[in-house]
């Protein structure tokens, strides 16, 4: 290729074209701007020549102008890949990809750990009820981390039956031991050593429960990883008597994993009546979890209370009791019924930032009326599949954005997921909009038509064809009175002999 | 190649003026009256599609007239199938840009 001369001129037209350059593509831009600054010679010259033409700077400069739209088409051109392409004409592959999307989404919450933690259910159903004790005010310990709530056996056993102290609660001490079954035994698994009233205090349903006798002095309840691992998920195994630190307990039931968000992580446990637990060693250390009157509640909504406790020497000890929720406040907990809320919002802000209307089809025949139905019912599957996209990205987000508290997380994922419903929704129409309406392909060639001053004689706006030969689509550039919606002009049949029968 | 005949009007109106002899961006500007930033990115598309192939001019030609050489745009013969098909389509482009302007250039 031949490089043409460069004008000599370096006016403000000239820096313009230069200027739009830079948009092309690297590899097209040379070819690009050589085509460009020979054409502006020859129109400057033009414009010059014609020394009666007083408006031939502002001609040049709407001339040089269109190199800004010259340009842009050949990055659109370049960077539209030849996949997405293929997947935006084609319904069915924008259909196949929006379920990719959602898939993709909705794994990469399940796998991250702090966002999958976002989706399952708090430890306890009234997470603001239940508390842990600390006798070192762990609510002042910046740092506060599971030893700040370690408590001795002892001290538990002096609280039980003191005046103001909380009248339910329970003590759990990390171990490690087998199980054994039927003369085998598991690999050396992590059991909690705790009263027996632990579940009812975190008010925890078990999986598959057996019901407690009273000659069922001890218990065990699995967790559903060690359920699953070490008794390979065999249901019979609940009811059944295994030994657990060389003494006999019954399986009562399982719990699922997500039911536990406790200081340290049990393969079971292993629930004791009063009488075993008061032989417990006096070095043994533990922890403590109570849960508070609805009267305690109240005084606090905050989440923790300081308790005195009357010592036997006289004395008072004071103990502190935070409740999960504001423990746990730092963690994303995203109900689905979050959604709602900024759901309903973005289909009534819809309309404020884009038309919900599917344009003008003048069209009334039975088959008009079908393809109308298959419309609406691809637009309503694009936005449905749209959903869960924007529910898993916002947590995802979320987790990633590192809120400083559970109210901030949910305030972000509230807002987030507004925003996502909302443009979502928007290009959801407005993809809508390109489609034919009788074989729902994304229409192509679109090519401008008329100029905006002329509206008066004609209309201007932008034409857009069906590659199947369907009809053609007219959009104009503003809403007048007598061309405020796109216009759906439909081919006749006998055209479509024009027209390739597999365009893709 | 792209499918014959699906091209809208602007496009077809720029292929006539092309098959007429007016060969270069400018002057296919100056008679249809479309601006710029329409009928350049169209006959980009034009040639992406097939239907019509650009080639600069010797330099020397244009060294020799002392102005730049020009990109010419040649109508390809699926240029011309699809041109046939767009003039039934559209009746009233003959009218617009006789043939027997080719002259012009």
């Amino acid at each position: 290729m031949n490089r043409p001369q460069l004008p000599a001129t370096k006016s403000l037209q000239f820096w313009l074209v230069r200027g739009a350059s830079l948009f092309v593509p690297r590899s097209q831009r040379a070819s690009w701007l050589a085509e460009w600054m020979s054409e502006f010679w020859y129109f400057r010259r033009s414009c010059i020549e014609d020394s009666r033409d007083r408006l031939g700077g502002w001609r040049l400069t709407l001339f040089c102008l269109g190199a800004f739209k010259d340009a842009n088409w050949m990055r659109t051109d370049h960077t539209r890949s030849a996949m997405s392409s293929f997947i935006e004409r084609s319904p069915l592959r924008l259909i196949l990809y929006l379920v990719t999307l959602a898939t993709l989404a909705a794994s990469f919450t399940l796998i991250v750990p702090g966002s999958r933690h976002a989706l399952l259910p708090m430890p306890s159903q009234d997470t603001r009820r239940v508390a842990m004790i600390s006798t070192n005010n762990a609510l002042n310990d910046q740092q506060s981390n599971d030893s700040s709530f370690s408590i001795s056996i002892d001290k538990f056993r002096s609280w039980r039956n003191r005046e103001n102290a909380p009248s339910n609660f329970a003590f759990y001490e990390p171990m490690s031991g087998r199980i054994g079954v039927g003369g085998t035994e598991t690999e050396t698994l992590q059991i909690a050593r705790a009263s027996d009233n632990l579940f009812n205090v975190l008010n925890v349903a078990l999986v598959l429960p057996v019901k407690r006798r009273k000659d069922h002095l001890r218990s065990v309840v699995l967790s559903e990883s060690a359920w699953r691992t070490y008794f390979s998920s065999n249901p019979q195994i609940v009811g059944s008597m295994v030994e657990v630190f060389r003494e006999k307990a019954i399986v009562i039931g399982i719990t699922p994993d997500a039911s536990w968000r406790l200081p340290f992580q049990a393969d079971a446990w292993l629930l004791e009546d009063k009488e075993h637990v008061d032989m417990y060693s006096g070095n043994s250390y533990g922890y403590v979890v109570a849960r508070v009157s609805p009267l305690t509640l109240r005084a606090n909504p905050l989440g923790y209370w300081q308790v005195a406790i009357p010592t036997q020497d006289r004395d008072v000890e004071k103990i502190t009791l935070i409740s999960l929720g504001r423990l746990r406040r730092n963690d994303l907990h995203v109900p689905l019924s979050i959604f709602l809320y900024p759901f309903l919002l973005a289909c009534l802000a819809l309309p404020a930032i884009s038309s919900v209307s599917l344009g003008h089809w003048a069209e009334c025949t039975t088959e008009a009326k079908r393809n109308n139905i298959i419309r609406w019912f691809f637009l309503i599957t694009k936005c449905v599949l749209m959903l869960p996209t924007v529910c898993f990205g916002t947590i995802l987000l979320t987790h990633f954005g590192q809120a400083e508290s559970s109210d901030g997380s949910q305030m972000l994922v509230t807002f987030g997921s507004f925003l996502g419903f909302l443009f979502a929704f928007r290009w959801a129409f407005e993809d809508q909009r390109r489609r034919c309406p009788r074989c729902m392909r994304t229409l192509a060639s679109p090519a401008r038509v008329g100029q905006s001053s002329q509206s008066f004689l004609a209309w201007s706006g932008t034409e857009l064809i069906c590659i199947n030969g369907h009809g053609l689509l007219h959009v104009p550039d503003f809403e007048t009175s007598w061309f405020n919606k796109q216009r759906w002009l439909s081919l006749d049949a006998s055209l479509e002999s024009l027209f390739l029968s597999d365009p893709t | 190649m792209t499918s014959e005949g699906k091209l809208s009007h602007s496009a077809a109106m720029i292929l006539q003026t092309v098959s007429a002899g007016f060969i270069y961006g400018f002057s296919v500007m100056e008679l249809t009256g479309l601006a710029s930033g329409t009928v350049y990115p169209a006959m980009r598309r034009l040639e992406r599609d097939g239907l019509i192939v650009s080639s600069w001019e010797k330099q020397s030609i244009a060294d020799a007239e002392q102005r730049p050489a020009r990109k010419y745009y040649k109508l390809t013969r699926a240029g011309a199938t699809t041109l046939e098909a767009s003039r039934k389509r559209y009746p009233l482009l003959l009218r617009l840009v006789p043939v027997a302007e080719a002259e012009h250039v």
